[in-house]
């Protein structure tokens, strides 16, 4: 096996991992549609600095298994920093003006549609409309 | 039961296949193999990635858009079972992947034209810089067969010494 750094602790022997790795687990990085939408809304929306980014985590309070307590989240990057100079240096350096670049171009990123797309398919047949309220979609239901 | 599209690579995931990964917003990725799950996770685009769909569409590798590509859809109103109705869908789809497979075959031929070219340019370099890992040079020629006659002799000094 290598170093003492790839030992693998916790959890039954199906699912244990490296210490990094079950730290990580925990303080996820979000996928990159994720946070292509992130960056899109206003910062409030996205992280309040008492939990993960919205829709992440259950915690209420400050996350203390986060790198400065969950309050110091760089969005583009979806990483947290120790403090706001850590995380203000961090804004100025070349991997983050990078994923800004890259966020910032209008093409969305891929997703199921694509891959169907690429694969030969048209967009999804879902019928014609059954629920129009009127005495003439009701005859199309009976259709 | 339906073939999905693997989200990675875009191919079929037949049933029995592959992983469905449920993200916690609830969108569901499908993948048809393990290393389409394994790419997935480093977070690799498949849009850079030269073996996937995704890739040879865009970088023009292959037949993009055509009007055989929205006969195949997710169709997610059911049909009133009619006999006659299948039979005809039957058909029309082999006709359907018959017509897409020979356009798609004109394509790559089309794509191929100007590598031929090249490929024809490569070929006579080569020919010209190695022809000697072929035809040896006239010099080395003569040399070889200057060689042959020795050998003959020394051959008869052998067995006059071990007599």
């Amino acid at each position: 096996m290598g170093g003492i750094g790839t030992r693998k602790v916790g959890g039954d022997h199906k699912h244990r991992k490296t210490f990094k790795r079950q730290r990580r687990s925990g303080f996820q990085e979000r996928h990159i549609d994720q946070v292509w939408e992130d960056v899109r809304k206003p910062p409030a929306q996205v992280h309040d600095g008492k939990t993960g980014p919205k829709g992440t985590t259950a915690k209420a309070e400050l996350d203390e298994d986060t790198p400065g307590f969950g309050k110091f989240y760089c969005i583009p990057c979806g990483k947290y920093f120790n403090s706001a100079t850590s995380l203000a240096s961090h804004e100025g350096e070349k991997p983050h003006k990078r994923r800004v670049k890259v966020l910032t171009n209008p093409k969305r990123p891929h997703n199921q549609r694509d891959a169907e797309a690429a694969a030969g398919m048209g967009a999804n047949d879902n019928g014609p409309k059954l629920r129009t309220g009127t005495a003439a979609g009701a005859a199309e239901m009976d259709e | 039961m339906r073939v999905e599209k693997c989200w990675f690579c875009s191919s079929n995931i037949y049933p029995g296949h592959g992983i469905t990964f449920v993200r916690n917003d609830a969108t569901v990725f499908r993948f048809c193999r393990g290393k389409c799950h394994k790419n997935f996770k480093m977070k690799r685009n498949p849009r850079k990635v030269k073996w996937t769909k995704a890739y040879r569409k865009l970088a023009g590798k292959e037949l993009a858009e055509d009007a055989t590509f929205e006969m195949e859809k997710r169709r997610n109103r059911p049909e009133k079972y009619n006999r006659d109705l299948v039979g005809k869908t039957l058909k029309a789809v082999s006709k359907i992947t018959e017509i897409r497979q020979k356009r798609q075959d004109r394509y790559y031929e089309k794509r191929m034209q100007k590598a031929k070219k090249q490929q024809l340019a490569a070929d006579k370099l080569q020919l010209e810089k190695e022809v000697h890992l072929i035809k040896a040079p006239a010099g080395i020629r003569v040399e070889k067969e200057k060689l042959k006659e020795p050998v003959r002799q020394v051959d008869a000094n052998a067995d006059s010494m071990s007599e």
